[in-house]
């Protein structure tokens, strides 16, 4: 079961959305994923759910009341960057998918009115994609393990790292303090 | 007029026939009726000259102008005769060089006034020629103005236009994206319900098994959400098609204050509670304009000032006024709402521009006002503050 979150500012949109990825699994090549759908109208909301659960991929509209969908799907990347991420968007200009392509790295821009076949099999290619890239990165630590290249300290660190960004770094503060959230530390 | 009135005058010139007929006989009875008269060159003037008669050189200034000759009279009756005839030569003289100069300065006078008419004509022909010049160039600098002008009103639509195509797509794209995907996912809810013909069992097991309940439920859900959003689809190209002013009706008389109160009619039958109106419409002269337009501009100011107040959270008032004067009709529709930013204020007229959330408003509520107001030549204004509410002032223009 592969879990998707889905941000869209109109209801009826999440909706349809959910009744296609919901009757049939997405398929690449020889691969079947059947998906957990979740779904919010508003970008801020589904961060905070970003922040506290695991997704395998992200799919936002661009034009959003609050936050564009590249800026959530930014800040999605910085605290999951393996999930893979996709645009949905009826609209957007030559320089929103410049920015969508170098600032988030998006798999794939969909165009409303979308094409189910097409949403599907984009959902399906990302996420082959993103389960390629985990194996890939598993069987080469694997085998710099075997190689002596990386210790086993090394490769749980990364793991650790992947879960929880920024955990294996102590971010000092000014006065030798050790900043754990910077987010609350004090402005001065 | 060759010759200066200072050069060296010739006897003859001196002594014209008619002094020569006076001075002989004078002379003649002086010098004892043997006398003669030639000019420096010999030429006889009067009398007949004997070779061996003596002569008496008249010099009035350094060479002689002729010669007085006798053969009889005495040296001394010779010499006064001489005297006689120089100081009558000399009067000659200065009352020829006088009429001269005379002549001379008139002429001259007469030839600087023409040579200055000339001037005159000739700088009057310039002056023509340049003025003739400045009106062409000045007709064309118009004509260039008039054709930049009009590029940029061309250029202006092209951008509404364009806005207007970019707006468009994301209001349309959105609802027929929904309505798309949710009709292929109905097909497959048929196909549930098909499914059911062939499905081994009783009914009532098949249809628990494709858990077709939640199917008819769903399936009924989808086709009421497609509806709304055609419906929206439906709404925005009727918006469009106002704004565009593509269905033009025919123009004739009609009193605003009536399509004022027609307007507020419309809006009162879908205004939440807490609002009222207050009129304050003094008589108006008839007007040349497009009723239908005009009621869909009122409408359009009408309903924003309602929806300002109902965005406001607290009861207002809606305050229509107008009047008239020599020079056209002013309408003005204050609100008690929400009120604008000055930032809001200037992209309220844009096409698509809106503050409201996403299916409740497309933004071409004032744009569409403004195209109204324009097409009868009018004026559309807007004055706001935050928290306290917005004036909305238009004036026609009335013929004289």
């Amino acid at each position: 079961m592969s879990r998707i979150l889905i941000v869209d500012d109109e209801d009826s949109i999440l909706k349809a959305l959910k009744r296609v990825l919901r009757l049939a699994p997405c398929a690449y090549g020889n691969k079947s994923y059947t998906l957990e759908i979740v779904d919010f109208n508003s970008p801020l909301a589904a961060l905070e759910a970003a922040r506290n659960e695991e997704f395998d991929l992200f799919m936002s509209d661009y034009r959003m009341p609050g936050m564009d969908g590249i800026e959530f799907l930014k800040a999605a990347k910085a605290i999951q960057p393996d999930a893979a991420r996709l645009i949905l968007s009826g609209y957007a200009d030559l320089n929103a998918l410049v920015r969508a392509v170098n600032e988030v790295g998006i798999d794939r821009f969909i165009g409303k009115p979308w094409n189910d076949y097409d949403l599907m099999s984009a959902i399906g290619q990302a996420l082959a994609h993103r389960d390629l890239m985990l194996e890939n990165r598993q069987l080469a630590n694997l085998v710099r393990l075997e190689m002596g290249d990386i210790t086993p300290q090394q490769v749980e660190a990364e793991r650790l790292e992947r879960i929880e960004p920024g955990i294996t770094e102590v971010n000092w503060g000014p006065d030798g303090s050790v900043v754990l959230d910077p987010e609350f530390q004090s402005k001065d | 007029m060759t010759q200066g009135f200072d050069r060296e005058w010739q006897l003859d010139e001196l002594l014209d026939a008619a002094s020569q007929g006076k001075i002989g006989p004078a002379l003649s009875a002086l010098l004892g009726g043997d006398f003669a008269l030639t000019d420096q060159a010999g030429k006889t003037l009067w009398g007949q000259p004997s070779p061996e008669a003596r002569r008496e050189a008249l010099i009035l200034e350094l060479e002689p102008v002729g010669y007085l000759l006798s053969s009889s009279a005495s040296p001394a009756a010779l010499s006064a005769a001489r005297q006689l005839m120089l100081s009558l030569l000399r009067a000659e003289v200065r009352f020829k060089m006088a009429s001269t100069l005379h002549l001379e300065s008139v002429a001259e006078d007469f030839e600087s006034l023409k040579r200055e008419h000339a001037r005159l004509s000739e700088s009057e022909a310039r002056y023509k020629a340049l003025s003739g010049e400045l009106e062409a160039r000045v007709k064309k600098q118009v004509g260039e103005l008039e054709e930049r002008q009009q590029m940029l009103y061309e250029a202006e639509k092209l951008a509404s236009v364009g806005q207007l195509a970019a707006g468009m797509a994301h209001e349309i794209n959105n609802p027929l994206g929904f309505v798309r995907s949710n009709l292929t996912t109905f097909e497959k809810y048929l196909g549930k319900f098909a499914e059911l013909k062939t499905h081994p069992g009783s009914l009532a097991d098949g249809w628990q098994a494709l858990d077709l309940d939640f199917i008819l439920e769903d399936g009924i859900d989808l086709l009421h959400d497609s509806a709304k959003g055609m419906e929206r689809i439906a709404r925005i190209v009727a918006d469009l098609k106002a704004f565009s002013n593509v269905d033009r009706a025919s123009q004739e008389y009609a009193d605003l204050n009536n399509c004022l109160r027609e307007a507020v009619s419309m809006v009162e039958a879908q205004m939440p509670p807490g609002i009222h109106f207050r009129f304050d419409l003094l008589p108006l002269p008839g007007f040349v304009c497009l009723p239908g337009h005009i009621n869909q501009l009122f409408f359009n100011v009408i309903r924003n000032a309602v929806l300002a107040i109902a965005d406001s959270g607290r009861p207002g008032e809606v305050k229509i006024s107008s009047e008239a004067d020599e020079t056209g009709i002013h309408i003005r529709i204050h609100d008690t709402g929400v009120g604008m930013t000055a930032e809001q204020i200037g992209h309220a007229f844009e096409p698509f521009y809106t503050t409201r959330p996403v299916g409740s408003g497309v933004g071409l509520g004032l744009a569409t006002a403004r195209n109204v107001v324009q097409a009868h030549s009018g004026r559309i204004s807007l004055d706001s503050q935050p928290d306290v509410g917005t004036t909305v002032s238009l004036f026609f223009p009335t013929p004289p």
